[in-house]
């Protein structure tokens, strides 16, 4: 435990992250679930992006300016996401995935 | 008839003047007339009397008239040994900014002390920030005690009413009831803890946590005094407000996990208002960061030292037109960030029951009522900071400037705290659309314009 | 040391915070998981030395992003949904998917572990202003476009019928 961190610690707890937002992704039923499971991705390439910035590039920020991008598009998608849930809501009374079938052939 | 002789003559009874009415005045007035000089009689307070027969005695002090209590009230030690332990109250505050101070100032010493122990770098550190955190939760702690009784006097006197009087008295050492908020805190820790059937046990219990630890956790950067910070950061804002925010979780969690309709309308509607008014509270900051060129709160201060000719001081409230609209729109942010009236529409007492914190009782209320303490409490040392210059002595003569920072900064914390408070007990309650539209069409507005004018400032007078 | 202890802990909660997130049936205490993780990224940031990062992350995430999805939460839950089973029935194809990925990612993460840190980690909040302002002005630009798109979208898509 005393090994000194390098930059594949980090890479592992974000690739983890990512696939533990990947496999909620496919197999939640709730959207607001699959929302959650996308924020979780996000923030696992925000990890990388810094942790790339501090371990590769440690004389300047572009890792971390990006990965302020990244959160910042994230936040809007999420506020898309979840404003176009609340319509379908009104309309079809119901938030689990396999209900929006209706351009099934 | 009546209207001649004053007070003291209604004692005689009325059947003596009656018999002599309107038209016979002159006749009935030298009658009465020696009697009413009789000075009022003197006050003999009634027997003490059994107590529901069970054979004790009801104590002096429940069956004198309070009135004759209150005008003999210094002549009791007990009083005056009360009246010390109010200040003994004050003096605390004073003293553990003091030691705050101190220690900081024997920061180096005393860190060396502990490396020279022998003991790891790891101990040290950790004992090290094991001191500061003690000393930071000392502050909050005590500012309960003060801050409620404090409040509880300021709305008696603005009502025109006394407020607690008694509390903290065994025969007589209650000085204005100094004693009332620990008795209270005693009297919640032994309420039963209510936790309604239909409530999510675990959000209900965690949730006056997670409003009160993330504002124990902002007060690492606040500053003390000058140098007197827990933890010298160089985002110290922006942190400060990242973490005051998490407390909207915590709200959130209160209205839902009580199971119960009105709660959770009252905590929606809270986190709601709570999450716009951090927009006007954030942006109105923006032009003393620019002013001051730094997040940090040190730097912050030190921008507002010095005097213009000598006379005004530096401070950003000084400032023309921006430091008064932020200082504005600050404190009115801040006050309904704090839920406190006139935005306090989550937890109005006469509305929505208590709004969020309705199906709380003992402990877990009191922690939400000193988790609402605590952020006035971080408001007012930010409001010193930000715009009265924090440590910095208003006037420029000797025995002023000798004053130790700490105790200017603490004067300020305190100005401005007593303004939340009188703020509270002098305008009515907003409405909740009201609310809103007051923080989305006026005051968000106002903070950009606010920017703008900094940046003009910034661009052709200050260099 | 310390240093060690404080990444293995933040990177342990995380995972654990996002594995109650994606497996947890009841969707609010996924909800509250989710702050929980979000917050655990945020050390993560600031175990990398990136202060400003971590204090965007809990303003944005934590008290932005995790309360919102707390609000629809609770405002579309029933009662009846809390005991649903949230996990569809193609579980175990994710499952492969993943543990695919997870290899790839792995053998990725290895060619990197020489790399240590170094020098200590700098205030980053200046030189993030002075990149915004300077080199990527118009990015930064753009993204206030995308976050107004975001804010007409949200009302919008929540206006309802008789408000039209």
């Amino acid at each position: 435990m005393t090994a000194p961190l390098t930059l594949s610690h980090y890479m592992i707890v974000a690739g983890l992250l990512f696939l533990i937002g990947v496999f909620g992704a496919l197999t939640r039923r709730n959207i607001i679930g699959i929302l959650m499971s996308i924020e979780l991705m996000f923030n696992a390439a925000n990890i990388n992006l810094v942790a790339f910035d501090r371990f590769l590039h440690p004389e300047g920020v572009t890792g971390q300016a990006l990965a302020l991008f990244v959160m910042t598009v994230a936040a809007a998608e999420i506020v898309v996401g979840l404003a176009l849930l609340l319509a379908i809501y009104r309309g079809t009374d119901t938030v689990y995935a396999e209900d929006f079938n209706l351009l099934k052939g | 008839m009546t209207a001649k002789k004053p007070d003291p003559e209604d004692k005689k009874p009325e059947p003596a003047a009656a018999p002599a009415p309107v038209p016979v005045p002159a006749a009935a007035a030298p009658a009465p007339a020696p009697a009413a000089k009789a000075a009022p009689p003197k006050y003999v307070p009634p027997t003490p009397v059994l107590n529901r027969g069970n054979g004790r005695l009801i104590e002096d002090r429940f069956t004198t008239w309070p009135t004759q209590v209150f005008a003999d009230r210094w002549s009791r030690p007990g009083y005056q040994w009360g009246a010390g332990m109010l200040a003994g109250i004050l003096l605390g505050f004073a003293v553990t900014s003091a030691l705050i101070g101190e220690l900081a100032g024997w920061g180096d010493k005393l860190y060396s002390l502990l490396g020279a122990q022998g003991l790891p770098p790891l101990a040290v550190e950790a004992i090290w920030v094991a001191i500061k955190v003690i000393l930071v939760m000392h502050v909050i702690l005590i500012n309960g005690l003060w801050s409620i009784w404090w409040e509880r006097k300021i709305s008696a006197h603005i009502q025109t009413r006394v407020g607690p009087t008694y509390a903290g008295s065994p025969k007589g050492w209650n000085f204005h009831g100094w004693a009332q908020t620990a008795i209270d805190g005693i009297k919640l820790f032994l309420k039963e803890d209510v936790t309604p059937a239909a409530a999510d046990k675990w959000v209900h219990a965690l949730a006056p946590a997670i409003v009160v630890v993330p504002c124990i956790i902002a007060f690492a950067p606040v500053l003390f005094g000058d140098g007197l910070a827990a933890a010298s950061l160089d985002i110290g804002t922006l942190y400060i407000f990242a973490f005051a925010g998490i407390s909207v979780i915590g709200i959130v969690m209160a209205g839902w996990g009580s199971g119960n309709k009105y709660s959770l309308l009252g905590g929606l509607r809270g986190a709601a208002q709570m999450v716009s008014y951090e927009l006007p509270r954030g942006f109105s900051v923006v032009p003393v960061l620019m002013f001051a060129g730094s997040l940090d709160l040190q730097v912050i201060a030190n921008a507002q030292a010095g005097y213009w000719q000598g006379i005004i001081p530096r401070w950003f409230i000084f400032y023309p037109v921006v430091g008064q609209l932020a200082f504005t729109i600050f404190l009115i942010a801040s006050v309904a960030e704090t839920n406190r009236t006139p935005f306090d529409i989550p937890e109005a007492e006469s509305e929505l029951v208590s709004g969020f914190h309705t199906e709380y009782s003992g402990m877990k209320w009191s922690i939400f009522f000193l988790a609402e303490y605590a952020y006035v409490l971080l408001g007012s040392f930010l409001l010193a900071t930000f715009f009265l210059g924090g440590g910095a002595s208003p006037i420029n003569a000797v025995p002023f400037t000798l004053v130790p920072s700490w105790l200017w900064m603490l004067g300020k914390a305190m100005l401005m705290m007593f303004v939340f408070l009188w703020i509270r007990w002098t305008l009515p309650r907003f409405r909740v659309d009201q609310l809103m539209d007051y923080c989305w069409k006026f005051l968000l507005p106002w903070s950009f314009v606010n920017i703008a004018f900094a940046g003009l400032y910034l661009a052709f007078w200050l260099k | 040391m310390l240093e060690q202890i404080v990444f293995y802990s933040l990177s342990l909660l995380t995972l654990a915070s996002a594995l109650a997130v994606v497996l947890h049936r009841n969707t609010v205490h996924s909800s509250l998981f989710l702050g929980l993780s979000l917050a655990g990224v945020a050390g993560l940031f600031a175990a990398l030395g990136a202060d400003f990062i971590f204090a965007a992350q809990i303003m944005v995430y934590v008290s932005g992003v995790a309360v919102l999805v707390m609000f629809v939460v609770m405002l579309l839950g029933r009662a009846s949904d809390l005991h649903l089973r949230q996990i569809n029935e193609r579980w175990m194809a994710a499952l492969l998917v993943c543990g695919v990925a997870a290899v790839g990612l792995f053998k990725i993460a290895r060619l990197h572990s020489a790399t240590v840190a170094t020098g200590a980690p700098r205030p980053s909040t200046h030189d993030i202003g002075r990149l915004f302002l300077g080199e990527w002005l118009v990015p930064f630009e753009l993204i206030s476009l995308v976050l107004l798109a975001a804010l007409l979208g949200a009302v919008f898509f929540t206006r309802t019928e008789n408000a039209r």
